[in-house]
């Protein structure tokens, strides 16, 4: 997004077969490589250039390379071919191109896939729809067979730009799901996406590379499943949150916990922020983890529920989103804390708390998670409940590159509804309008302000996926 | 009173999306014989792992208690170097990580018949249920030698260990803020279970006695007899295969299949295991329980559902239907082999009785072929045969359906004996797979056929490495799903079937062994064997 800069020698395909550290990849190609007439542009030797409408037949011919290969090792098994799913990545310079053909090559091995290269550049302004072909294998860590994924490269530049949808649709493999990935922007507006859109199943977006978060998730969450009905869009943001979710669910998987989820009154979510002015605020993840818990536990939004106030403490507004639950209150802070991190806005610390008594009394009981400063890729848990020792845990939380996400996005083939409702949350909170989960699908429980007695915790609860609408179960 | 009832609980609305179903309960891993073997190179590497990657709760606990004098921060130490070396993840990389793990880890010294010992047990239990919040939850994990189980067994049940108990206020009711009521898991008791390693009996009789054993202490519901090889990915797609796809089952019975044939081979000898297998022999090591579950496995029919009592209810009921032998119908079922010198991979190798730790004139067996039959009607008069032996040529696991040959040979210059029938292979390991032979036209003017191998390999397909039997089945068990642990009557229906076959070779005089030569396909003997029906074995 920000690095608009092509190297002159970027090439599409950088492999070569001796650079790989892992020493686990490597890629087949036919020898009779003829250099294009721009050699700024593809120099490996990697790809062969075909007309789009050999492609097929190219590709056919690099299997039997790729057979022949095998068996002049000495293999006795024949190549074959399994594939999952179409996977079509929108480049928007050779550059980012080779960055994300590097990402999708580490996964080959559990997405075997033909992947599609939709690439311009800004540096190509008047060249015709172009493709290269090539097969990519990757030998398993362990040795053994290899698993091989077909890449077809389609370029196009300037007025062939528009001819690029039209050249992907009929390379695409029958009967398996059409996959987007949109590694950059606000895809919906594009003239790209918008032909591509009948032919799709699924749209992996990233919401830290766009430049207005807040309007995009709104716009998003309003127009999203409304224009595109037929498209499951997810999000790698939402992704990165993954681990996330799964320690603060786990915090409440002893049925003894769970209670607490009913009195839970303040949340406080912290997201990095670089200490550059100039650094654009994207506070995606804090914004869809606020949106998750609020739609997950039944809080509504009401009017005007997000605030942001300036400070003189820091350059980044503070957010504070507040929130119903049946007569209780519920605020969310989120603050920027400055914090070197990989991708822009990424979640730092997240507690929940349980008032005390009265109202200045310290929180009853504190469930908390925040990056370890001085343990890399660490997260130390805390809960505090009353009376009850605290349990503190350092867990191990790796960090999640794009191969990671994308290798995750890949397995879901339907559409991620937790991901959906808690972008119509987050939509709702920066509208300002109400808004309720439960009344757009089902409620789980009595609505709770007041702490409850063992009496009333006895009494039947209304199940999840219970009665619409929501009334207490008597 | 009132206390007593737990009240309903609804789902964790957070977990809703996630991959995970829920993370165990919080609770203690009663781990006897931790200064063991299987401890230090899987238990405690899967347990790692697992917390590692977020599947336990944070505050699981491991006891170990076994005879050895260690303090609590010296077994801590100890693992921590096995799990270094055997784990994916390593305590080195995040110190912090593993002294969180540690903290949980306690040790009791005691020999396993010390009454007193399990009421130090149980002393500490108590105080890691108030310190650590563990719920009195207990996974007990019998890792000893087989002849200790009886007695822990018995001490579990004599000190009040075994039994689960309903939540009483003394248990752990918090009146905590608000007077919040706290209910300990879903059924509003807290659990205890135990997971008994094999060799699980030596024969129907000890099987029983240890059956009749466990049972005066836990509930057959609370006993999860593991064997690892269901743990294994593979083995857990063969009923993916089977009853995921609908054009299977059709041709999956006496109509269209001919033989099916189970094989379990292996390069390696004996090993340092000669104390152990000198005793038992290969139809006891792995006939009588793996290779009859995965027998079980491909005969079985549809399970009403996918839960664990299903599940077995149709494994056992093949079992029920594969008739044991009388004596004298063992001599014609089966064929067993030991290995003298040979080569394997090109090097000499010495016989089974120059191993070390084997009788000079041992008569153990290190081969084992057999034929069954599974009397219902999917299967009448279909044989399953089973082969397996020590110091064959290479390592596989197999399991090849053979279907009927095509009625008539129609393409001219083709003789009969050129059509090959088509079989489908699941392979187990070493490269999991499943593979279909069938015939094709060569090209060229003339018809003359080739049999190919359509070949899906997990390998190839999904590249990526298989979980670790243990993990999956120690959480399974945490988590209280039994699927893949075998019920008793499974235990004894197999026990039968092996005793009989022990009952029929005590009668008959051995063959003179060894009879095949380390490196080969087993004893000449068992050609013959298949021979007579008609059959050959398939070359793995």
């Amino acid at each position: 997004m920000s690095n608009t800069e092509t190297t002159p020698a970027a090439d599409v395909h950088p492999k070569d077969g001796t650079g790989d550290t892992a020493g686990s990849s490597q890629v087949v190609a036919a020898p009779n490589f003829v250099h294009d007439e721009d050699p700024g542009t593809l120099d490996s030797g990697a790809a062969i250039p075909v007309a789009v409408e050999y492609v097929d037949a190219q590709l056919n011919e690099l299997w039997r390379d790729v057979a022949e290969a095998a068996q002049a090792k000495g293999g006795t098994q024949a190549v074959t071919t399994a594939q999952v799913l179409n996977l079509i990545v929108r480049a928007t310079s050779y550059k980012s191109a080779n960055g994300y053909v590097e990402a999708i090559e580490r996964i080959t091995g559990r997405h075997p896939c033909r992947v599609l290269v939709a690439t311009t550049d800004p540096e190509e302004t008047a060249i015709p729809v172009q493709a290269w072909v090539s097969i990519h294998c990757q030998l398993p860590p362990t040795g053994g067979r290899q698993v091989c994924c077909e890449q077809v490269t389609i370029v196009a530049g300037g007025e062939s730009t528009r001819q690029l949808p039209a050249a992907i649709i009929p390379l695409l493999l029958p009967a398996l799901p059409v996959f987007l990935w949109w590694p950059e922007g606000d895809p919906f507006d594009d003239y790209i996406f918008r032909n591509l859109a009948d032919s799709i199943s699924r749209m992996i977006i990233d919401t830290s590379t766009f430049e207005n978060p807040e309007g995009a998730l709104a716009k998003l969450a309003s127009q999203g499943r409304s224009q595109w009905p037929k498209i499951a869009v997810s999000d790698l943001n939402w992704g990165r949150l993954t681990p996330w979710r799964e320690m603060i669910a786990s915090f409440f998987d002893p049925p003894a916990m769970r209670p607490y989820l009913d009195r839970i009154s303040r949340v406080k979510i912290e997201y990095a922020q670089s200490n550059d002015r100039r650094a654009h605020v994207n506070r995606s993840q804090a914004l869809l983890t606020a949106g998750w818990l609020a739609s997950r536990l039944d809080w509504e939004s009401v009017e005007d529920a997000y605030k942001l106030t300036h400070s003189e403490l820091s350059h980044v507004p503070r957010a504070q989103i507040n929130l119903r639950a049946g007569k209780r209150n519920v605020s969310i802070d989120l603050n920027a804390v400055e914090w070197t991190s990989a991708c822009p806005g990424e979640l730092f610390s997240v507690t929940l708390e349980i008032v005390g008594e009265r109202p200045n009394d310290p929180p009853a009981s504190v469930f908390s998670l925040s990056t370890s400063k001085d343990q890399e890729s660490c997260v130390v848990s805390n809960i505090a409940v009353a009376d009850a020792d605290p349990i503190s845990r350092i867990i191990q939380v790796r960090s999640l590159d794009a191969a990671d996400l994308l290798d995750d996005e890949l397995e879901i083939y339907s559409r991620d509804t937790v991901y959906e409702e808690s972008l119509a949350m987050v939509g709702a909170f920066i509208r300002g309008t109400k808004h309720s989960t439960r009344s757009t699908t089902m409620s789980h429980k009595v609505p709770s302000g007041e702490p409850i007695s063992a009496a009333q915790a006895q009494q039947p609860q209304q199940h999840r996926g219970g009665r619409p609408g929501g009334r207490p179960g008597n | 009173m009132v206390a007593l009832l737990a009240p309903p609980i609804t789902e964790n609305p957070l977990r809703v999306g996630l991959r995970m179903r829920r993370t165990p309960d919080p609770c203690v891993f009663v781990l006897f014989g931790i200064t063991g073997d299987l401890a230090h190179r899987k238990l405690l590497p899967a347990l790692y792992n697992l917390s590692v990657e977020r599947r336990l709760p944070p505050n699981f606990s491991i006891v170990g208690f076994a005879r050895r004098p260690y303090t609590d921060d010296e077994i801590r130490a100890d693992l921590k170097a096995s799990v270094e070396k055997y784990a994916r993840n390593k305590p080195s990389q995040r110190p912090g990580v593993w002294n969180s793990f540690a903290e949980g880890i306690h040790y009791v010294q005691s020999n396993f018949d010390d009454a007193e010992g399990y009421k130090k047990l149980d002393k500490l239990l108590s105080d890691m249920d108030e310190q650590r919040g563990t719920l009195g939850n207990r996974l007990y994990y019998l890792s000893t030698p087989p002849d200790f189980y009886p007695t822990i067994v018995h001490n579990l049940g004599a000190a009040g260990l075994a039994n689960s108990r309903p939540i009483s206020m003394a248990d752990g009711t918090s009146n905590g803020a608000g007077g919040l009521f706290m209910p300990m898991s879903e059924t509003g008791e807290n659990w205890r279970r135990i997971v008994v390693e094999k060799p699980f009996g030596h024969d129907l009789e000890s099987a029983h006695a240890l059956n009749r054993q466990i049972s005066e202490a836990f509930n057959e519901e609370q006993i999860y007899r593991i064997d690892h090889y269901l743990g294994k990915e593979t083995v857990q797609n063969i009923l993916v295969f089977r009853f995921a796809n609908g054009i299977w089952e059709p041709i999956w019975s006496r109509r269209y299949i001919d033989n099916v044939q189970i094989i379990v081979s292996e390069n390696l000898g004996v090993e340092d295991r000669a104390s152990y297998y000198d005793n038992a022999g290969g139809l006891r090591d792995m006939v009588q329980n793996h290779m009859m579950q995965l027998l079980a496995l491909v005969a079985m029919e549809p399970p009403a559902s996918f839960d664990a009592q299903s599940v077995r209810d149709e494994k056992a009921k093949v079992l029920r239907a594969i008739k044991p032998f009388t004596p004298a119908e063992v001599a014609h079922n089966t064929i067993r082999g030991q290995y003298g010198p040979g080569s394997i991979f090109g090097k000499p190798v010495p016989g089974y009785r120059q191993e070390k730790d084997v009788p000079p004139d041992s008569e153990t067996e290190t081969f084992v072929a057999a034929r069954f039959f599974v009397d219902n009607w999917r299967w009448s008069g279909v044989p399953f045969y089973l082969r397996h032996g020590k110091r064959l040529p290479k390592r596989a696991t197999e399991i090849a359906i053979q279907f009927k040959p095509a009625p008539l040979a129609l393409f001219q210059h083709t003789a009969a004996d050129e059509l090959q029938p088509n079989v489908l292979v699941l392979h187990i390991q070493p490269d999991e797979g499943i593979s279909l032979k069938f015939e094709s036209k060569l090209p060229g003017q003339d018809i003359r056929l080739r049999s190919v191998d359509m070949n899906f390999n997990y390998g190839t397909s999904f590249g990526i490495e298989t979980p670790d039997a243990y993990e999956r089945l120690l959480w399974d068990a945490m988590i209280g799903d039994s699927t893949l642990f075998t019920r008793r009557d499974e235990v004894e229906l197999m026990w039968t079937l092996a005793t009989s076959i022990l009952e029929g070779w005590k009668r008959i005089p051995p063959p003179t062994f060894p009879n095949y030569r380390a490196g080969s396909w087993g004893p000449s003997a068992a050609d013959e064997f298949i021979a007579r029906d008609g059959r050959q074995w398939r070359r793995v």
